[in-house]
């Protein structure tokens, strides 16, 4: 059965300078389906969907909805036709409440244009209802957890009426439980005739959700398939254009030294009594729902703040970092969980940024500006970062080799402790990829890491061992040997011990 | 980023060259005389008057390169000012130790607004706004009203070093603004105020000291109002507490007319100086237009918006 | 990129342009440039002189005026100007010194340049200057002391209202000390200072009156009291009596009223027309009668006020 022509992308075309984002890209979302677009970040799934969201212009082709040519000057228009825009870079108000948030842009007004507070806080009470969410309309949104800034934005999206809702990444600070929530939510959406555009890296949840997948790669249209009777590597495959090999097993010694230890460490309310410890060349995975205070942890062991209670121990000796200056120079590096915001410098070229860390360490006074260009090159090189050379600034380069360049700059510094914050957040699956050799070839090498992540395949993937944070404490240590999802989740959930 | 800045630095030169072209060829004068504008005692007096904002204008540049502002520097020049004017004048100390002492009550106000901002912490703005008010009341209660006559004690073929006299504020601008050129470009420091306009969070997270950074900033800016104070002084010719008024906006807009960016992590110390110099040489030309006197203060508005569109325009042709 | 140069130069030429091309002297003709430079620009008795001078320019046909002087009276300011218009090489200058002592070096310089300076109501009277054009300020402050003695009938307080600093003010004041020692039954009961702010005015007659409630009369050697309505407003003048110099609007109304009983009127427009005058002599090779030109002033009472009036309307518009 032919349905309506929903949404239709034709010879849509858009550069960047001198990188082709788009090139000649037609695809065809039917009304009423749920359409998932899958591809390597640098493929141009997010242009493609700025575009539609009326952010960016393309540079040759049309966007049809229903046959009728949209012209999506600004955002206001995308939302005014029943676009409804899903991010994956958090965009929220944090000055303002949870309703103020919902309804920004389009509050409701009362004749005489007073703000109508009352309802808008009832309809967020509503919403926030039907998504299973325990939030207050009137918190600040500033304080709400990463997760629910997310769930947030869906919220937003699912405020008015849309008659197509876009998602971008939706899941990536979601634990699995939020995630079934929010596909519960979506089936109902889709009952009631939305169509949905899913982009994701999760090829499970494409699976799951959606009926037709359309896959990007380098800007071109690959192809679309019909999501019943295809197997999952063909799709992997259609999006890396090859095979990728399959995870080799690692090599531990239990036997080597003892380089990060915590004893008791705790800082209220984030996290408390948190003991734990990586050896020499080890790779410890750091597991845990939302508010399970992993990010805090990692960031008292840069020195970002100051525990109340516990001990840090490198290498047997006590250290009380005060600072990042001070947890960098004891050997420390942080790769922090947003790259954008905590990451990277977009007012100075690639150069800077990689240099900046080494540079700060060492204690330089003069920039050598020759000698930073081959160092920096070398490490774009390396680490295979694709970008259009060392002095260009980091904005075009693509999620994924930015954050490369973030853990190229740390790892220039040949750190002795490598803590990571959700490594691979937003970052295509060749990257994604290439970053978890990078992380395994530095732990051959002897560095201890300690990786903190909620993707639970990626954390299986790649730790020696796992530890299980919940509500600030540590409820486990399986060993990645024996570990499968199930138990690894039982603990992640699993109701407080006694301690 | 080096070649996208040279960019922007040459735009303000182009400006200015187009200022000066502009301005000699409406005020060309008939045969045999000489150019009212374009001839180099005008060229010295331009100078001389401009560095006085350019000084400061240096300073001004770098904090707001570091993602701060600075609104003291008009009140701390007075202050500046009238401490070494006294000392020179009332208490008879040499002309170097009274004008030490009133640059080192320059770095004193910015190293008071510095731990202000870093330790309170306060906002810039207002840290600022009330060491302004501070080095202005503190410049009113030593002066009591009255003035202190620096011309009457200097002799009158005063000849700094054996330059002459109104050869001194125009070197002292140029020698400081190409140290603190090289200090932003070509020292980790520099860099250091730049990442920590750019993205303060992302420069703590990447090891840099942030707070001695901006104690830094706030304490050059401090250190060159008060260089700016003791020029305006001995140019002037006397230390008075009303000094100065509102130069604080002349020079700000100055930096951002050179290409600094207030939302911080852009601009340039060269172009700081070289937005004065555009501002100078529109108050001197200005009035020699019968009629246009009083258009200057439109102009400088004009400008600043047209420049500020300017910068905006190019940056986001980038994207 | 440099299409948006190109489109600010434009935009800048064209703001430059605008108001000024009808008065352009440009690279026609033979125009003689004349600066003139009152004490500044916030005084409202100079607007005449103003209008005297740019009727004067008509009339001879090839002059321009360059009217220019700081916001407020500042003498750093002036000096400022002063120095520009010699680097600018104007053809000549009349000013009103706000401090002649202060300002004399830098007249010389300009006569030294080969520039002619003439001074008008404020002299510098030990520069090189040409000529001074203005009241006997000795003389006038005599007459002013005398109109007093005569209308207390040489009996009652009195309060002087001066501004601190002006050399013709103080000349005034000397003369009319002068007048007022012949009549013993005057008391003198306090000399205030104004310094040049005529909003200050309303707030010293209040508090003066507040003061002394048995004062005769007020006594100022300038306009301030009868610039505005509002500064003779707590004065019942039954009780006291107003001598004011200047008779500028709405002084000529307060007159008429009983508020001021005595007006001494300078030559406002003459300070515009006769220095002009003056220059222009002096470019064509005719020297000036004498270095002190007495314009003289008018003593305005209720008796011929109307034909006062009468005679400024006409040299006002024109005639």
């Amino acid at each position: 059965m032919i349905t309506a022509a929903g949404l239709e992308f034709r010879n849509v075309t858009k550069s960047f300078g001198a990188v082709k984002a788009l090139a000649g890209v037609s695809l065809t979302v039917h009304a009423g389906d749920a359409h998932a677009l899958v591809g390597e970040n640098g493929a141009g799934k997010s242009t493609l969907l700025k575009i539609l969201a009326g952010i960016v212009q393309p540079d040759a082709g049309e966007v049809r909805w229903n046959g009728e040519r949209l012209h999506l000057g600004s955002p206001r228009e995308g939302l005014e036709r029943g676009i409804g825009m899903v991010y994956q870079e958090m965009l929220c108000f944090p000055n303002l409440t949870v309703a103020g948030n919902i309804f920004a842009g389009r509050e409701l007004i009362a004749r005489g244009g007073w703000l109508r507070v009352g309802d808008m806080r009832a309809r967020t009470r509503a919403i926030l209802d039907e998504l299973h969410l325990a939030i207050d309309p009137a918190a600040p949104a500033e304080s709400l957890s990463a997760a629910h800034r997310q769930l947030l934005q869906v919220a937003r999206a699912l405020a008015f009426e849309c008659r197509i809702l876009v998602l971008d990444e939706p899941t990536t600070s979601l634990t699995d439980a939020e995630a079934d929530h929010l596909f519960a939510v979506l089936e109902k959406l889709r009952a009631r005739g939305v169509t949905l555009l899913y982009v994701s890296h999760r090829l499970p949840e494409v699976f799951r959700l959606c009926d037709r997948i359309s896959v990007l790669r380098d800007g071109h249209h690959v192809e679309t398939v019909d999501r019943r009777g295809v197997a999952p590597e063909r799709i992997v495959r259609a999006m890396v254009g090859r095979e990728l090999p399959p995870r080799s097993a690692r090599e531990t010694s239990a036997e080597a030294p003892v380089r990060l230890e915590l004893s008791s460490l705790s800082r209220r309310p984030c996290f408390q009594n948190v003991s734990l410890s990586v050896r020499t060349g080890e790779i410890v995975g750091l597991f845990g729902l939302v508010g399970a205070g992993r990010s805090e942890l990692l960031e008292t062991i840069f020195g970002l703040h100051a525990p109340d209670a516990g001990e840090i121990r490198l290498d047997g000796r006590v250290i009380t970092p005060r600072s990042p200056v001070a947890a960098a120079r004891a050997g420390i590096a942080l790769v922090p969980e947003e790259r954008q915001r905590q990451g990277l410098f977009f007012n100075l070229t690639v150069r800077d940024n990689l240099v900046l860390p080494d540079r700060t360490l060492r204690g330089d006074a003069l920039v050598r500006a020759d000698r930073e260009r081959d160092e920096a090159r070398a490490l774009v090189e390396r680490w295979r970062i694709k970008t259009a050379g060392v002095e260009v600034l980091p904005d075009h380069l693509s999620g994924g080799n930015q954050q490369k360049v973030v853990l190229a700059k740390w790892l220039a510094t040949s750190p002795r402790v490598l803590l990571l914050d959700e490594p691979t957040k937003g970052v295509d699956v060749g990257a994604k990829f290439e970053i978890h050799e990078i992380i395994r070839r530095e732990a051959a090498r002897g560095i201890a890491c300690l990786v903190a992540s909620s993707d639970l395949p990626e954390v299986l993937a790649l730790s020696d061992r796992i530890i299980v944070m919940r509500a600030g404490r540590v409820q486990g240590e399986i060993d990645a040997a024996g570990a499968t999802e199930e138990s690894v989740m039982h603990l992640a959930t699993s109701l407080e011990r006694a301690s | 980023m080096k070649r996208l800045w040279q960019i922007r630095e040459l735009s303000t030169v182009v400006i200015l060259a187009l200022e000066i072209a502009f301005f000699t060829w409406w005020l060309w004068p008939e045969a045999g005389r000489t150019h009212p504008f374009f001839n180099g005692e005008n060229a010295l007096l331009i100078l001389k008057y401009s560095s006085i904002y350019a000084i400061a204008a240096i300073g001004a540049a770098i904090v707001i390169i570091s993602g701060g502002i600075d609104l003291a520097p008009g009140a701390v020049m007075a202050l500046t000012g009238v401490i070494g004017s006294n000392l020179f004048v009332v208490h008879g100390w040499s002309l170097a130790a009274s004008m030490t002492v009133g640059v080192a009550t320059g770095l004193a106000t910015g190293l008071l607004s510095a731990t202000l901002i870093v330790a309170a912490p306060l906002p810039p703005f207002i840290a600022t706004l009330g060491m302004m008010g501070i080095a202005r009341g503190a410049a009113f209660i030593i002066t009591e009203g009255q003035y202190f006559d620096v011309s009457s004690r200097l002799l009158g073929g005063w000849r700094p070093f054996g330059v002459p006299a109104d050869w001194v504020a125009p070197i002292v601008m140029i020698v400081l603004a190409i140290i603190f050129q090289v200090l932003m470009t070509g020292f980790q420091w520099g860099r250091a105020v730049f990442s920590v306009g750019g993205n303060e969070t992302a420069a703590l997270f990447s090891g840099i000291a942030v707070n001695r950074v901006k104690f830094s900033v706030y304490a050059i800016a401090g250190l060159l109002a008060g260089v700016s104070g003791v020029v305006l002084v001995l140019v002037q010719g006397q230390g008075k507490a009303d000094l100065a008024n509102g130069y604080e906006l002349d020079i700000i807009a100055s930096a951002v007319v050179g290409g600094a960016s207030l939302s911080g992590g852009r601009g340039s110390v060269i172009g700081a100086v070289l937005g004065t110099l555009i501002f100078g040489v529109l108050r001197n030309a200005l009035p020699q237009i019968p009629g246009a006197t009083f258009y200057d203060r439109l102009i400088v508005g004009v400008v600043v918006i047209a420049i500020v569109v300017m910068d905006q325009t190019l940056l986001k042709k980038r994207v | 990129m440099r299409r948006v140069v190109v489109l600010i130069a434009a935009i800048a030429i064209a703001a430059c342009s605008g108001g000024s091309r009808q008065a352009a002297g440009g690279a026609a003709g033979h125009r003689l440039r004349f600066a003139v430079i009152p004490k500044s620009l916030d005084i409202p008795v100079f607007n005449y002189a103003k209008i005297g001078a740019e009727r004067k320019a008509r009339e001879l046909g090839d002059v321009d005026i360059l009217w220019n002087a700081p916001t407020s009276a500042d003498q750093l300011q002036q000096k400022e100007i002063l120095e520009s218009y010699i680097t600018q090489r104007v053809d000549g200058i009349a000013i009103s010194a706000l401090n002649g002592d202060f300002l004399t070096d830098t007249i010389n310089r300009a006569i030294d340049a080969g520039i002619p300076v003439v001074t008008w109501d404020s002299d510098a009277p030990n520069s090189k200057r040409i000529a001074f054009y203005g009241v006997d300020d000795l003389a006038s402050g005599r007459i002013m002391g005398e109109q007093a003695v005569k209308l207390l009938d040489g009996k009652g307080k009195v309060a002087i209202i001066t501004s601190v600093g002006a050399t013709n003010l103080q000349r005034r004041l000397d003369g009319m000390k002068e007048a007022l020692a012949k009549a013993p039954g005057i008391q003198v009961v306090e000399t205030y200072d104004i310094k040049e702010d005529a909003v200050r005015c309303a707030e010293i007659i209040s508090t003066g009156t507040r003061r002394y409630p048995d004062l005769a009369a007020w006594l100022s050697v300038g306009g301030w009291p009868v610039f505005t309505r509002n500064a003779t407003a707590p004065i019942d003048p039954s009780k006291t009596k107003v001598i004011s110099f200047d008779t500028i609007q709405p002084a000529l109304d307060l007159l008429r009223e009983g508020k001021v009983t005595v007006l001494l009127g300078q030559k406002y427009f003459g300070w515009g027309s006769e220095p002009v005058q003056i220059l222009y002599d002096l470019k064509h090779g005719k020297r000036p009668p004498a270095t002190i030109i007495d314009s003289g002033v008018d003593v305005v009472t209720k008796d011929n006020v109307d034909d006062y009036a009468a005679r400024w309307k006409k040299m006002e518009s024109g005639g």
